[in-house]
């Protein structure tokens, strides 16, 4: 019997030294931040670290004030630069492509070094799932010399940030902790430890070091080779163990940094080969510690080696110099000849990586899912769809968009390119100059051959956008500029800008807020115009009006709040007493596909004749499709809210839901026995409530020893999203963040088509409970193509031999409690009355009065007869 | 849009008992434009009904005309089914929609009570003004409905075109509004047949110049006046126009014996004030067996004071044409101005008009082929006989 684990507590900030956190990674070392006492802290928002800044600076929390979203990351760099050089703790937290805007000042703290600590969190992104690129950031740090820590899971991302702080404090080196989206997003407990104060009395003492130039340049660089290559022969003491080392007696050595360690422990466990084959996993990966390296070396005798990292081969890369370096009989050195560089890194590689080089035979490959790729969209009501609507409507075949980053660049998006921060009008500035001389070349007159368009979001431009616009209107660039202002970094999360108006901020009370417009004038933009997305007509009319200007630059500032922003305001305060809905008349509907394959609103559906309908627990009520369609089939219903029932049904109490969860009999086959670990996903579309009852779902579960991941991708924007849930009784068994093939107990799916991503996690133990609801993805419906029915997905788990409850699982949570977020709660419950998992104890201690009122009602649900499995 | 009014006279409280339950229906369209079916307009009505009378829903519906989406909201509409009686604010057919609804619910039929009264059928102004968008003629002069209807839009609903009196390009009923022919008339090209009756020299129809117009005295004194002017009118044509004074014909009988002594053309002035095609016909008739062989369309004052005229110009024309035979110069009046009013001569020409009297200042384009040009010049006639610019005295055109 293993004693029992440590309270959980699910405030950040709890002081108390030993409970456990139910954190994500990225929180996580937020946390370890915390307990170093930093100081000052920034950020520019970008996945998969928002979380890192965001937990740190929650607005009502006590680091509020010591926290600050920087214009970019380059700024942020420097201030967390300044900061650490008056001898303070600072944290600067960006993601792998933000790394490269802050390359400059990384390259400059590196060389004069800090007297404080400072630590930059950086958010790589195997697999590209919520970024554009998926660069290995780890390569920047060989150039830069700034030391590299990778913590493997949840809690070593938090004891590592707070070491990296003294690491960065004995060595005067900036610490780059570099955590890839598995383990941001990765889901699990740290044990808090104890919390020290932010240094006061700081004072900046001039040195002459802080100026790099001539022959002093070259002497500060030389003092940080001799920084770097103390630190690798470890002739320095380092604040945590520099690796992990589970033993083994073969002459093959698997070396495993950062989530690789958990997932190759799990591995080899299941395969009966747990302590026969070492794996050593370093904690510091530049500088490779060769020191500890040529100890394992020497106790393992490995004969071969085999890397397995994600993206490409950083450490391949410094043991293949050091081996060169050494000479004498060397090691077989594997690792990207047969671990891929390209994607994510999931169990499934990971292991038909190992098995190829210890010579084993390969797993079976996985089922094809079947399911297109969902990209996240524009959300029900959002403005950019609005905007592209109408962008679409001026624009002729030939014109050139040029896109740009932030949620404009969300399907159904149109445009050219779209690379990094500020690529819109940039690459739109040189593309204008070369068609302007074809166009001169060909004679054509007065009008353009292509007209030239580009987009550029509120917080992209001022992020890095500004300096472009400027060198536009010195140059009389020939092209149309939208600048997409929706008052927030809403892709990140909702970010304040410094344009967001005041009072929404909640954060920076009393600071004036940019003007966007007069910003622009003051570049020198003349052509400058405002524009209101959702008048659709108005809006089409001017695009062409300015699409035929006089040639040179022009802006456009579309602006309209995100509607997530402005829907959340409207919560808190009393419904109006009329709402607006709108609906599709079907005889009136003629299938031409506006709504449903052009604007692609995911309210929208359409039935196999294609008419559309619109599905009112998503409709936003914008009005938007109405505009657009054609026919005039979409019309408008306001209803008087005063005249509807007073209160929705009430769930039954919880006492009745016990007694009719008592009459479900013996837990389902597929549940017989209470598997351990257990392995449960949650998946379904952004906006859906997925990750809301992951959490949920974890605290129920807490106590045992968690693990597991979340797929934030498409949260909030009808992307794909998903929540591992990984429990085990036994806290020292391995238990890696991925499901392995067939090794998953339930999937619940609020979308059903969702589930066919985890076709391969399914087999005979699974219990699959799928909500009726299919949303075709944007890329689907914009090319006519077919997607799997809830029957068809049901179907394929059906031949893997799982058990699959399909029910209408929103209807049902909006008849019962108004809000079709709650077919999560209701699946839970279902989950609970057919596998005891979460019991009773675990539901009262992680949901609030409401929830288990829903969570009861679906435990009711196999007395009422419906969603059993079959 | 459709224009409602709100019945003051309907007493809901009257038709619908005590104890009954209520559903509101407001029309989010037209009605609500009116402010007869908004939702203000349903709160109000809410606010008027006794409590007793229980309100199950109330809702303001895009197009409950369309009986189609008045179904489709019927099934989304909670309690839809229990409502024993709807008020229904929207025009007859909104009504009428929720009344065929109302009788085929599946749930039994409903009571509907509609105390809105359908007036009218405009188009709004951006201005806000209303004009009538269709008077449902059926014979459209914009086959394409690119444009608001001119004839609608016309305060005397004037079918030919402008009108060609006026002064300048306002409206000679309402001078607060332009003329809806000059801003919505089709261009000249795409409305006139073409010319009727192969081209025509001028001078065909030989027209006795100088010519006056005069109106037919009231009395006899006035008659002795106009006789006395008849040898300063030697050689020409005397046009007699009835303005409510002595029987035109009667007056050109009495001339008939003094005007062939002086060798003065009889012509009639023609306008269609109160007399109808059949009326015109017989004065028509009988002015060709008197000798007539000129008519010149003339307007008439009170269209200025809003009176519609029962026929156009170019229906008169046509008249004239049948009437007075194949020579008779036909004149029509133009102010030259705008593709309107070419488009108005195309159309008369086509309809056998031959002369053309500017209005305004001359015209910058030369006639349609087949036409003369006459000009105003000073009206030299007895005082007692004056009718202010209804006495015209025409010459040939200058240098012609």
């Amino acid at each position: 019997m293993n004693p029992p684990l440590p309270p959980l507590s699910d405030d950040f900030f709890d002081p108390r030294p030993g409970v456990r956190l139910l954190l994500s990674g990225a929180a996580a070392a937020a946390r370890g931040a915390w307990e170093a006492g930093v100081g000052f802290a920034l950020t520019y928002p970008g996945s998969p670290v928002v979380e890192t800044y965001e937990a740190l600076a929650a607005p009502d929390g006590p680091a509020a004030a010591r926290c600050r979203v920087a214009v970019n990351e380059h700024v942020a760099w420097h201030e967390a630069f300044g900061y650490a050089l008056a001898g303070g703790r600072s944290l600067v937290v960006m993601k792998h492509v933000g790394f490269h805007v802050a390359n400059d000042p990384a390259h400059y703290s590196a060389v004069l070094g800090v007297r404080g600590g400072m630590v930059a969190v950086v958010g790589d992104d195997p697999g590209a799932t919520c970024s554009t690129g998926e660069f290995d950031v780890r390569f920047h740090a060989l150039h830069a010399h700034l030391p590299v820590v990778e913590p493997s899971d949840v809690e070593e991302a938090r004891a590592l940030a707070r070491a990296a702080f003294e690491l960065s404090e004995s060595e005067a080196l900036p610490v780059l902790l570099v955590m890839p989206s598995g383990l941001c997003h990765g889901v699990g407990t740290a044990a808090a430890g104890p919390v020290d104060a932010p240094r006061a009395g700081l004072a900046f003492r001039a040195s002459p070091d802080y100026t790099s130039v001539g022959g002093r340049a070259v002497r500060l660089r030389e003092r940080l080779f001799r920084k770097i290559d103390l630190l690798a022969r470890g002739e320095r003491p380092l604040p945590f163990p520099v690796a992990t080392f589970l033993p083994g007696d073969g002459p093959d050595l698997i070396v495993a940094p950062s989530v690789q360690l958990p997932t190759v422990a799990e591995w080899l466990v299941r395969r009966g080969l747990s302590g026969r084959v070492p794996v050593w996993s370093p904690k510091l990966t530049y500088p490779l510690p060769v020191a500890e390296f040529a100890r394992v070396l020497a106790a393992t005798g490995a004969r071969r080696i085999l890397c397995v990292e994600p993206l490409e081969g950083f450490l391949e890369h410094q043991i293949g110099v050091w081996l060169a370096r050494r000479g004498g009989p060397a090691p077989e050195l594997h690792g990207k000849d047969l671990v891929p560089a390209a994607g994510e890194l999931s169990s499934v590689r990971v292991g038909a990586a190992l098995a190829r080089f210890l010579g084993l035979p390969e797993e079976p490959p996985s089922p094809e899912s079947g399911a297109a790729p969902r990209e996240g969209t524009f959300c029900p009501g959002c403005s950019h769809r609005a905007f592209f609507h109408m962008l679409r409507g001026a624009l002729r075949p030939g014109d050139v968009i040029g896109g740009d980053i932030g949620c404009s660049s969300l399907p159904p998006h149109h445009s050219d390119w779209l690379t990094c921060m500020n690529s819109g009008a940039s690459i739109a500035a040189g593309v204008a100059r070369a068609v302007a001389s074809a166009t001169a070349d060909a004679a054509q007159g007065s009008g353009r051959a292509q007209r030239v368009v580009s987009l550029i979001g509120d917080s992209t431009l001022l992020h890095g956008g500004l300096q472009t616009v400027l060198e536009c209107a010195q140059t009389g660039s020939d092209q149309l500029l939208f600048v997409l202002d929706n008052g927030w970094t809403a892709m990140t999360g909702h970010q304040p800008t410094p344009a967001t108006p005041d009072g929404r901020d909640g954060r920076t009370p009393g600071a004036p807020a940019v003007d966007l417009r007069g910003l622009l004038a003051a570049l020198g933009v003349r052509d400058l115009h405002e524009l209101d997305p959702f008048r659709l007509r108005g809006g089409r009319a001017m695009i062409r009006r300015l699409l035929e200007r006089a040639p040179g630059f022009a802006c456009v500032i579309v602006r309209r709040e995100c509607r997530l922003q402005s829907t959340r305001r409207a919560r808190s305060e009393p419904p109006p007493p009329w709402r607006e809905r709108f609906m599709i008349v079907p005889e009136r509907c003629r299938a031409c596909g506006e709504c449903y394959a052009v604007l692609t609103c995911p309210a929208i559906d359409a039935d196999a004749d294609g008419i559309a309908r619109i599905d009112p627990l998503s409709c936003s009520g914008c009005g938007i499709c109405r505009d657009a369609c054609p026919n005039g089939a979409i019309v408008r219903l306001r209803e008087r809210s005063r005249f509807a029932p007073a209160d929705p049904a009430e769930p039954p109490p919880p006492s009745a839901a016990g007694q009719a969860a008592a009459g479900d009999g013996p837990p389902h086959p597929a549940m017989a026995a209470a598997p351990d670990p257990f392995s449960l996903i949650l998946t379904g579309l952004g906006g859906q409530g997925v990750l809301t009852a992951g959490r949920l779902l974890r605290h129920a579960l807490a106590a045992r020893k968690l693990a597991g991941w979340d797929n934030r991708g498409g949260a909030q924007r009808f992307g794909h999203v998903a929540a591992i849930i990984r429990a085990t009784a036994e806290p020292g068994a391995p238990l890696s963040l991925d499901i392995p093939p067939g090794a998953a107990d339930a999937l619940l799916a609020l979308e059903a088509s969702e589930a066919l991503r985890f076709l391969d996690r399914a087999g005979p133990r699974t219990l699959v409970l799928l909500d009726r609801f299919v949303l075709v993805p944007t890329n689907v419906r914009r090319a006519r193509g077919s997607h799997p029915s809830a029957d068809e997905v049901a179907a394929r788990f059906r031949a893997r031999g799982a058990a699959v409850a399909l029910d209408d699982f929103r209807a049902r949570a909006a008849a019962l409690s108004g809000d079709a977020r709650d077919a999560s709660l209701l699946m839970i419950g279902r989950l609970a009355a057919l596998t005891g998992m979460p019991d009773e104890a675990g539901i009262e201690r992680a949901a609030t009065a409401r929830e288990r009122r829903v969570i009861a009602a679906g435990r009711a649900a196999a007395g009422g007869g419906w969603a059993s499995p079959v | 849009m459709i224009v409602t009014s709100f019945d003051d006279g309907i007493d809901l409280a009257d038709r619908i008992p005590a104890g009954a339950t209520v559903g509101l229906i407001g029309c989010a369209g037209c009605a609500s434009a009116c402010g007869t079916g908004d939702t203000k307009r349903l709160e109000a009505v809410a606010a008027a009904l006794p409590p007793d009378r229980r309100i199950l829903f109330s809702v303001s519906a895009e197009i409950p005309c369309d009986g189609r989406a008045l179904r489709l909201f019927a099934r989304s509409i909670d309690r839809f089914e229990e409502a024993e009686f709807l008020i229904v604010l929207a025009c007859e057919a909104g009504a009428r929609s929720a009344g065929d609804l109302a009788w085929r619910r599946p749930g039994g039929p409903a009571t509907v009570v509609a105390p809105l009264r359908t007036t009218g059928f405009v188009w709004r102004r951006a201005d806000g003004r209303d004009l009538p968008a269709c008077l449902f003629c059926t014979e459209c002069v914009v086959p394409d409905r690119a444009t608001a209807c001119p004839v609608a839009g016309c305060p005397v609903h004037r079918r030919d075109g402008p009108c060609q009196e006026r002064a300048d390009d306002r409206c000679i009923v309402d001078a607060a509004s332009a003329c809806a022919w000059l801003e919505h008339a089709p261009a000249a090209e795409t409305a006139a047949p073409g010319p009727a009756g192969g081209e025509r020299e001028p001078g065909f129809h030989p027209l006795r110049l100088p010519a006056l117009v005069a109106p037919t005295p009231p009395d006899a004194a006035g008659c002795e006046a106009l006789a006395a002017f008849l040898p300063a009118l030697s050689g020409g044509t005397l046009f007699l126009e009835e303005t409510g004074g002595l029987p035109i014909l009667h007056i050109a009988h009495l001339f008939n014996g003094s005007r062939s002594r002086h060798g003065v053309a009889l012509g009639i002035a023609l306008h269609a004030r109160d007399k109808n095609a059949v009326a015109l016909s017989a004065d028509l008739a009988a002015a060709a067996a008197l000798g007539a062989s000129a008519a010149f369309l003339v307007e008439f004052a009170e269209v200025r004071a809003g009176v519609a005229p029962a026929l156009t110009t170019v229906e008169l024309a046509r008249l004239a044409r049948r009437h007075l035979g194949p020579a008779a110069a036909i004149v029509v009046a133009n102010r030259f101005d705008h593709p309107a009013d070419r488009a108005l001569l195309l159309a008369q020409r086509a309809a056998g008009a031959t002369h053309a009297v500017a209005t305004g200042p001359p015209p910058r384009a030369p006639l349609p082929a087949g036409m003369a040009l006459l000009v105003r010049r000073d009206a030299a006639c007895p005082a007692d006989l004056t009718a202010g610019d209804l006495l015209h005295r025409l010459g040939p055109r200058r240098g012609a």
